[in-house]
């Protein structure tokens, strides 16, 4: 008991005899430390962000249809959501809202210009509290309304493609539920710029009531998006429609984002494997730092090592002199690192790092995310400050067995 | 040296017989057959009422359609009149272009070239085998197989690959004909890689307009199992004059 206190004292005295090292040694962690936990909030806010922007652009967190609808994408799968599902979706606290929908790929023309697109069939009210797409209308039209019949949105590159403006009447010519001819003509109320440019190249909009007529859809809808208030409780409501969906008449698919958009999940497993590897480089950066400077100071410190262990102290002892020494200024750093780390993130929370002004060359990769937050969890702290904490000790052993095994005579010759 | 004459000319005489005994002694060539089978099911005119159902995964749908085709000049123009919902709906084909003349929105729609594997009116014919058909004789390479019997029909196995420039979908077709009277029993569809997409065969052999006809076509698309369209001819008259007007834009527009 004794022994570990002069150990505890004797580290601490040694730390405050050449404060310039320490700080140096401090200032590594410190400056490791910070960057780290900040490096990974950008990641964390921005892949979060990320998967933000698409659920809300058009595909929701969940997605139910009939099953084979995703694979094949056409008109022919379709189901009726019965009562059940609708008021377990009703009553669900993590839902934010959903809205049904009818998807067609269709032929659309301005006289002579024909262009292949994707209509949905969306209910106009609904679809507000599920995705943000009526807020990406440019100005001069209007985003769809639920007295609307036919009435369309489109993107604005297509818009472009087929040289039409908000008011001009376009047709549309496809293949309706039942197998028949479904045409229509439809006057555009407003064009939108969703930022992702597959949506603005193929997607039109019509009012659900007017797709029903126009597909002969027989009440039948291709799909039902989900929007979650909390993400986090993703799994608990798919269990909740899969309760429901297993007692249809036909199989249905319950899907979450992540099977949806599973390109999205591969990119932020990539992006992830790029962020581990650079905290790995300043995870060493910081150790070799560390080993560095404790590895000087028991060279600067070898004449009182030699006359410690010559009047009897034990190697054992100086090693846990040494390694009580890391141990302090490790502590130290890694709790101002983390306050800097934190507090950097929180700021960057709140006044996100913005890319708006380079949006159509981030578009071009197919993000539409030009708002950056950094995010901070506290597994994040916890496990920066532990590998940080662990790779000093670690990295300090060296130097403290090299101090230990010195041979007390020649060491004290030195100077 | 003699004897290696001797030795050389027994092969030769033996790889004669050979092949004499294994090369079929057919009368007629492929190409032939194929034609034809063309002749005597489309005449070079024809008119005809066919009755056409669509059984897909969900529902099965009846259309009637009337139908004008001149084989000799390479064109066809077609009817819906039935059900009301499609009734109005009428295509032109004139060579390797097709129109879609749509009464909702009263508007002609020229049927892109992109757009010739989509399907027919929702059925498993695609736009391209409603155009291309004509071409079987002259955009294909023929070769016969030898004979098989389909459906007890004593048949010609024919051969078809598309010649180097021909705007074919297709890699190859082989196509069944009855020997006694050339008569198309089966088609056999297959993509560039040679698997079988499509299958079509015909049957109800029976006299019409003093001709022996197969009067039901059913298309079957190999990976989709629980649908097939049949195209059944109700009525059919073969070389009428038929006058030119109908195979214009304009008559597609007229009620």
């Amino acid at each position: 008991m004794q022994n570990y206190k002069i150990i505890i004292k004797l580290a601490w005295r040694n730390i405050w005899r050449n404060k310039r090292r320490t700080i140096l040694t401090l200032l590594t962690i410190v400056v490791g430390c910070a960057m780290i936990i900040l490096m990974n909030a950008l990641a964390k806010g921005g892949h979060d962000q990320m998967i933000e922007d698409a659920v809300a652009l058009n595909t929701g967190h969940i997605q139910i249809h009939e099953k084979g609808f995703w694979d094949s994408q056409t008109i022919d799968y379709a189901f009726k959501p019965n009562e059940e599902l609708i008021s377990t979706l009703e009553g669900h606290e993590a839902v934010a809202g959903f809205s049904r929908r009818v998807h067609a790929g269709v032929l659309v023309s301005l006289e002579d210009v024909s262009k292949g697109a994707m209509v949905e069939g969306v209910e106009p009210g609904r679809e507000r509290s599920v995705t943000n797409l009526h807020q990406k209308i440019l100005p001069g039209g209007r985003f769809l309304k639920d007295d609307d019949s036919t009435h369309v949105v489109m993107g604005e590159i297509l818009a472009k493609n087929l040289k039409v403006k908000e008011g001009d009447r376009i047709s549309i010519i496809s293949q309706g539920f039942d197998g028949s001819i479904a045409a229509e003509y439809l006057t555009i109320v407003g064009i939108f710029k969703s930022g992702n440019p597959e949506y603005d190249r193929t997607l039109m909009m019509i009012p659900l009531s007017q797709a029903m007529k126009t597909f002969s859809m027989m009440g039948y809808i291709n799909s039902l998006v989900i929007r979650l208030d909390d993400p986090g409780q993703m799994d608990e409501v798919i269990a909740a429609c899969k309760n429901v969906t297993e007692e249809y008449p036909y199989p249905l698919e319950v899907m979450g984002w992540e099977t949806l958009m599973p390109e999205l999940v591969q990119f932020i497993v990539m992006d992830n494997v790029g962020a581990w590897i650079f905290d790995f480089i300043l995870f060493m950066v910081v150790a070799f730092g560390i080993l560095n400077t404790i590895q000087m100071s028991v060279f600067e410190r070898t004449r009182e090592f030699g006359v410690m262990l010559s009047i009897g102290t034990q190697p054992s002892q100086v090693v846990a002199i040494v390694l009580a020494e890391t141990m302090f200024i490790s502590l130290v750093g890694i709790l101002i690192g983390s306050i800097i780390g934190i507090g950097g993130s929180i700021y960057l929370h709140f006044n996100p790092i913005d890319y708006s002004a380079y949006a159509e060359e981030i578009a071009v990769w197919g993000v539409n995310t030009t708002i950056f937050p950094a995010t901070v969890t506290v597994a994040n702290v916890v496990v920066t400050g532990l590998i940080t904490f662990v790779l000093a000790v670690l990295f300090s052993i060296f130097p403290a067995r090299r101090a230990a095994r010195l041979d007390p005579v020649e060491a004290i010759r030195t100077l | 040296m003699t004897r290696l004459t001797h030795a050389k000319i027994t092969t030769i005489i033996a790889a004669l017989m050979v092949m004499a005994l294994t090369a079929p002694a057919f009368a007629i060539s492929a190409k032939e057959i194929i034609k034809r089978a063309e002749e005597a099911t489309r005449g070079d005119t024809s008119i005809a009422v066919y009755e056409i159902t669509v059984k897909s995964r969900r529902w099965t749908r009846t259309m009637k359609m009337k139908s004008y085709e001149s084989r000799a000049a390479d064109k066809s123009m077609a009817e819906i009149y039935a059900p009301k919902k499609d009734a109005g709906n009428k295509f032109l084909l004139k060579g390797d272009n097709m129109w879609h003349y749509v009464p909702k929105l009263q508007k002609t729609i020229k049927i892109a070239p992109s757009m010739m594997l989509q399907s027919w009116m929702g059925s498993d014919f695609t736009n391209d085998d409603i155009v291309n058909m004509s071409s079987i004789v002259d955009d294909y390479n023929h070769t016969l197989l030898g004979t098989e019997t389909i459906d007890g029909h004593e048949c010609y196995k024919v051969q078809l690959k598309p010649k180097e420039n021909a705007a074919v979908v297709w890699g190859k077709i082989i196509y069944y004909a009855r020997t006694k009277d050339y008569l198309p029993v089966r088609q056999e569809f297959y993509n560039e890689h040679g698997v079988m997409k499509k299958v079509m065969t015909c049957s109800d052999f029976q006299v019409m307009d003093g001709r022996t006809i197969p009067t039901r076509y059913k298309m079957n698309t190999v990976r989709k199992k629980d649908q097939y369209t049949v195209m059944d001819i109700n009525k059919i008259r073969f070389n009428v004059s038929i006058p030119s007007y109908i195979f214009t834009i304009q008559y597609l527009k007229r009620k």
